[in-house]
């Protein structure tokens, strides 16, 4: 949702993409959308900050609402040119093509970050050198291998088998964990005594996988240069269909910079981290799953989670940036559940987890 | 034909916790019901706020006490008490503070002290094979399977989740 408004405007203007010379009447279409997108960022810019900073404004509901009627337009625009089969190819075609490059990019990024995964990982060492200053690893060899032994198989199903990947589990009292790029993953015993099933663990493991698989960390890093890249790939596109559409998204592009540089707000940045706390949530749901567990492990120790949390948040609204853990809990039940019941569940190997971590849990039992 | 929660349910996926039941309440006014599953048979309605046991959990279900009446309601439509067993401090998961690249943890945490070189070789040298890890899984049956990722316009509602969705 919080991307939702660049992300319309580049698929907006980038629409017709690799389809070729596209119908005159998908042409006009286009050109009609792209003048009502143009309209709707200026007089709406503000309320798009609003509703990527997860503000509740006036502005913030007439942006909403106005991306609502575009919508259901661009919905309809589509019903209407899936009627031939020529657009049903074409958008098959680009179908499969994003998903090869979504294989290609598990990021999402246009531009693939210049950061080798050597680099990233030596990156990411450094860092938890720096992060290892203030805490220590647990002495517990059995407790480290076996937890190693869950992220390693995870990592394997995922879109960055090759790293380094290194699982830690450190002293804390707090349940926490967390990861740094090039594959650092780090646990609190205090989490893992969070935890009751091997499953659980695998989702909370799969959680932090999931960052550095798409690179979160890095994200900020890269994005503005990333933006750059895809308005220009768009603009190649739209120069091969009309002058009136190639000046209309120059008109746009304006725009998209001079918000652009609005961003790096505070407020507007924990949206986004917050939205990519969801995106980790169900990609760990499913990477648990993808290595044989089941899928709801994560969903379990969410809800423990919320529990714990309770007394800190309280009923107050949530701070900005940090979903609370109920808002998670729901969400990502919502997630699964949109999912064919088989296809979510699993092992759950119980013995086995409170087997290996028996010192964890009664140390913070 | 069994479904296929049942043979995973005989394949020993419902797993009945060892430590005991965990305290919490009902969410909202929800059924309990004889199976997993929402055509199950109900055995009795639960109020909102109203004190259950959970003795245990299959997928997405939790094994529900209540008074005399034992079934089953959805993991999310129940709420655990808060326990003094179990940590009661949580640090925030996201980062509104400045971002140090480390979720979970402020920079002022982070920049005390210099970067600790003996920790640094203890981390590289956890870690286990690709090969280990294969086995270790073949141990506990886990078997690899193929799914795509969940993307946001699955489970999210035209518009967003309704008004009050969060709300309790």
């Amino acid at each position: 949702m919080n991307k939702a408004g660049l992300g319309f405007v580049l698929i907006c203007a980038g629409c017709g993409g690799h389809s070729g010379p596209s119908p005159r009447d998908m042409q006009a279409m286009q050109e009609a959308q792209m003048q009502q997108a143009l309209q709707m960022m200026r007089g709406q810019m503000e309320g798009a900050q609003d509703v990527m900073a997860g503000r509740d404004t006036e502005a913030a509901r007439a942006y909403k609402k106005q991306s609502e009627a575009m919508a259901l337009q661009g919905r309809q625009m589509d019903e209407q040119l899936r009627k031939d089969p020529k657009y049903v190819r074409a958008q098959e075609e680009r179908d499969r093509e994003h998903r090869e490059f979504l294989r290609k990019n598990p990021s999402g990024m246009e531009t693939e970050f210049k950061l080798s995964d050597a680099e990233e990982a030596e990156l990411g060492f450094g860092m938890a050198q720096q992060f290892l200053s203030s805490k220590h690893l647990v002495a517990n060899a059995g407790l480290q291998r076996y937890v190693n032994s869950v992220g390693v198989w995870l990592t394997q199903q995922s879109e960055r088998p090759n790293l380094p990947w290194r699982f830690a589990v450190i002293e804390g009292e707090t349940p926490n964990a967390f990861a740094v790029p090039g594959g650092y993953v780090f646990i609190t015993q205090a989490m893992v005594a969070l935890a009751e099933t091997e499953s659980e663990l695998a989702g909370i493991l799969g959680h932090e996988i999931s960052h550095v698989v798409r690179k979160h960390h890095l994200r900020w890093i890269y994005m503005n240069k990333d933006l750059e890249v895809s308005v220009r790939r768009a603009e190649e596109e739209i120069g091969k269909t009309s002058a009136t559409s190639r000046q209309l998204f120059q008109e746009m592009g304006k725009v998209v910079q001079n918000s652009i540089e609005q961003m790096n707000s505070p407020e507007i940045r924990a949206g986004l981290s917050k939205s990519e706390e969801f995106e980790a949530d169900t990609d760990g749901a499913i990477l648990a799953w993808r290595a044989g567990y089941e899928a709801w492990g994560l969903v379990a120790v969410m809800q423990r989670f919320e529990a714990a949390s309770r007394d800190r948040y309280g009923s107050e609204p949530a701070l900005a940036g940090h979903p609370e853990p109920l808002q998670r809990f729901k969400i990502l039940d919502a997630a699964l559940r949109s999912r064919n019941e088989r296809d979510t569940l699993g092992e759950v190997a119980a013995e086995r987890f409170q087997a290996a971590t028996q010192g964890v849990r009664s140390h913070s039992g | 034909m069994p479904s296929p929660r049942a043979l995973l349910i005989l394949l020993g996926s419902c797993w009945l916790p060892a430590y005991g039941a965990d305290a919490g309440y009902a969410a909202k006014a929800v059924d309990l019901l004889e199976r997993p599953g929402s055509r199950a048979k109900v055995v009795t309605t639960l109020a909102k706020k109203q004190p259950v046991e959970i003795i245990g959990r299959d997928g997405s279900w939790a094994k529900t006490k209540s008074g005399n009446a034992t079934g089953w309601v959805r993991l999310a439509d129940l709420r655990l008490k808060i326990t003094t067993s179990k940590p009661t401090a949580l640090p925030p998961s996201g980062s509104s503070r400045k971002d140090t690249g480390i979720r979970g943890f402020s920079e002022e945490e982070l920049l005390v002290g210099a970067p600790n070189q003996v920790e640094g070789e203890r981390l590289k040298q956890l870690g286990v094979t690709t090969r280990d890890a294969a086995g270790f899984a073949r141990a506990a049956n886990l078997r690899p399977r193929q799914q795509d990722y969940i993307e946001m316009r699955e489970y999210m509602p035209e518009g967003g989740f309704p008004q009050g969705f969060f709300d309790e």
